[in-house]
């Protein structure tokens, strides 16, 4: 088995073809998005105008004043002169600080979002100092650092699946891109497994190694190259672009495993098929490329609004759950998303995985 | 050792293998023999458990073949119509890679490619990857690949195909040492003169049936042309051949266009010497003259009416 699985993998990496789709290609389209993005999209967001009516809620005035210059752009206006300014696009929203805060926005973009997402952090925050207030006194100082604390928490987060950074959109779908073309390897494997379509398949098929080894280990040699080169381009995105990994970029290493394993199951059942070898490559290629168009490696706003308008697009595509995965981890530090979105991943990889074993366990064929 | 007992294998309408029978003894050197599309691959495809039949048994060594027969393939080397190795590796990596798929032994391994390598010739490019060699060698290897692990059954489908004759010349020396090695070898091709010249026994396929089977001279005394006369450059009127085809033990006598007669006899003694004296005594000019034994191309001519090579 061992010595199966280091002959496969010398196989892997000197498939010239398949290591430049796998490697070099994705290197190449970071440092083009890189280039083409620059480090003007990568800087922190812009303060958002909002306007405030007050309404004698104090606290929640110095909150937003705590936020003032850095987050947001204050203006206090009266309530009649607050709607004008938000109905000609002076300010994005209007604050009403009353006992119960609320907010009126014009539009579903992304900085509407982040004011909807800071009025509710406000509003459960207040629960929260209300509550340990009432128990604890001390505790509350603890809650108010907290909220400060919101400020670095809204920077980075949205409602809809997307932040403000768009490049992070497109690098994010690129390391998805890069997972599933593992779907070429895996192609690739599937003509070396299955005696109907090519001699060597053959060949090894009437040899008294069992099927299940030469399955299991062409499987482990090709998601180890695939991996390898995740690793490498994620090092290369880090290290030499500067792109963050946040504070627990351990977990990202279960996400480009699934999203390899995925991609590599993908590719074995489709070299299953009847189809000749470009048919295949030209099908794994279109198809990988939609599936990152669809989680915004091309634009950066399509995952959010696939999300607004049909949200099970974005659980099923495994570029959008890997993509999201990462900016849970990376940007967000959101574990249940980060959770949602491997528990997909990994059921979309063992239902594939399975279908892919189908298809390569056969042992005597109709015809070859 | 092999037996195949009415194997019946159809592609849609299209019957394959039309109640295919096979024995073969061990220590041969067995042949089939069959123009392309008589159903010898498929045979071979079947007889190693790749391929579903409809009906028939198979069994290798006294055993049924079937997919899990590991111990069985154990024993077995196949060498593929289309070369088969891996382009990424090199020439002892494939021989040490198909080896391994047969001995686990590291040493033991070690010492059967370094064989493989030898006997193939292939001392020279034992780094070299496929797509550097030419045809030849890349046979030699697909070759070395399938007999490295000393196998006591050796099947080769076509393995001179769109070879080079010094190459070919090789590796047909190579089987008859292979054989004398104690191996057993199925050989098929479409090559009637190489089939002729290694295989103690041969089963002539069309349509997937078998429709002869022996030895050479077996196969040759099943036909009525025991020698054939062939005149080349003469020019015949209808009644010089009509009496031609009337000479004693001629059977059949064609001119073809390019000044060919063809005499077939069905004895082969004096029918030279008879022709000539006919064509001097017509004072008959003529070129090349000369007479030969049947062919096993003879053989598959008159029972299914057809050249081998159609």
């Amino acid at each position: 088995m061992g010595r199966l699985y280091r002959y496969s993998v010398l196989q892997t990496l000197r498939d010239r073809a398949g290591m430049f789709w796998t490697l070099v290609f994705p290197i190449i389209m970071a440092t083009l998005f890189y280039v083409t993005f620059g480090s003007s999209q990568m800087e922190h967001m812009k303060p958002i105008p909002v306007a405030v009516v007050e309404g004698g809620n104090g606290i929640f005035e110095t909150f937003l004043g705590a936020l003032d210059g850095e987050m947001l752009i204050l203006e206090k206006m009266g309530e009649q002169e607050a709607q004008e300014a938000l109905e000609s696009g002076a300010v994005t929203g209007v604050f009403f600080s009353r006992e119960e805060p609320s907010l009126t926005v014009a539009g579903t973009q992304i900085n509407e979002s982040i004011l909807e997402m800071l009025l509710n952090g406000y509003r459960q925050n207040q629960e929260l100092a209300e509550t340990i207030g009432a128990k604890n006194l001390p505790g509350l100082l603890e809650a108010a650092r907290q909220m400060r604390g919101q400020t670095d928490f809204i920077e980075a987060i949205d409602a809809g699946g997307s932040t403000q950074d768009s490049a992070l959109d497109s690098f994010f779908s690129l390391i998805a891109m890069t997972c599933l073309y593992g779907a070429l390897t895996g192609a690739a494997s599937a003509l070396k497994l299955r005696a109907d379509h090519s001699a060597l398949a053959a060949r090894r098929s009437v040899t008294p190694t069992h099927r299940i080894e030469l399955i299991v280990s062409e499987l482990l040699a090709v998601f180890t190259v695939q991996f390898a080169n995740i690793c490498i381009l994620l090092l290369y995105l880090h290290f030499g672009l500067g792109i963050g990994m946040g504070r627990h970029w351990q977990l990202l290493l279960p996400v480009c495993a699934l999203g390899t394993l995925c991609g590599i199951a993908a590719g074995m059942f489709l070299g299953g098929t009847k189809l000749n070898k470009g048919m295949q490559i030209g099908i794994i290629i279109a198809g990988t490329l939609f599936l990152c168009f669809l989680s915004g490696m091309m634009y950066s706003g399509m995952k959010g609004e696939i999300e607004r308008f049909a949200p099970i697009v974005n659980r099923l595509n495994p570029a959008a759950l890997i993509s999201d995965a990462f900016y849970s981890v990376a940007v967000y530090e959101n574990a249940y998303r980060y959770g949602r979105s491997l528990l997909l991943l990994a059921a979309i990889t063992v239902i594939l995985t399975g279908a892919a074993y189908r298809r390569m366990r056969r042992e005597r064929y109709d015809s070859i | 050792m092999i037996q195949i007992r009415n194997l019946v294998k159809r592609y849609g309408s299209l019957t394959a293998l039309d109640h295919f029978d096979l024995d073969i003894q061990e220590g041969e050197i067995f042949g089939l023999l069959g123009p392309n599309g008589s159903g010898k691959t498929t045979a071979i495809n079947c007889l190693l458990a790749l391929l579903k039949y409809d009906k028939g048994e198979i069994t290798v060594f006294g055993q049924e073949m079937r997919p899990d027969s590991y111990e069985l393939k154990r024993q077995i080397g196949i060498v593929p119509q289309n070369v088969a190795v891996f382009d990424q590796m090199s020439v002892y990596e494939n021989i040490d890679y198909f080896c391994g798929l047969y001995v686990t032994d590291k040493a033991k391994r070690g010492e059967l490619v370094e064989e493989a390598i030898r006997f193939a010739g292939l001392e020279d490019y034992r780094k070299m990857m496929p797509r550097k060699l030419s045809g030849g060698l890349l046979r030699r290897l697909n070759i070395a690949c399938g007999i490295a692990h000393r196998p006591r059954l050796i099947i080769l489908d076509e393995p001179t195909v769109a070879v080079d004759p010094q190459s070919r010349n090789r590796i047909l020396e190579g089987i008859v040492e292979l054989n004398r090695n104690g191996a057993t070898v199925i050989y098929t091709s479409h090559y009637m003169e190489e089939v002729e010249q290694i295989c103690s026994r041969i089963v002539i396929m069309d349509h997937g049936r078998a429709i002869a089977s022996g030895t050479t001279e077996e196969l040759k005394q099943m036909i009525r042309t025991a020698e054939t006369v062939t005149v080349e450059g003469v020019v015949l009127s209808e009644t010089q051949m009509q009496t031609i085809h009337e000479l004693p033990h001629v059977f059949l006598a064609e001119l073809s266009q390019e000044h060919t007669l063809s005499v077939k006899c069905t004895s082969g003694r004096h029918n030279l010497i008879r022709i000539l004296n006919y064509l001097q005594e017509q004072e008959i000019a003529f070129g090349r003259v000369y007479a030969a034994p049947p062919t096993l191309n003879d053989v598959f001519l008159e029972i299914t009416g057809k050249e081998l090579r159609d």
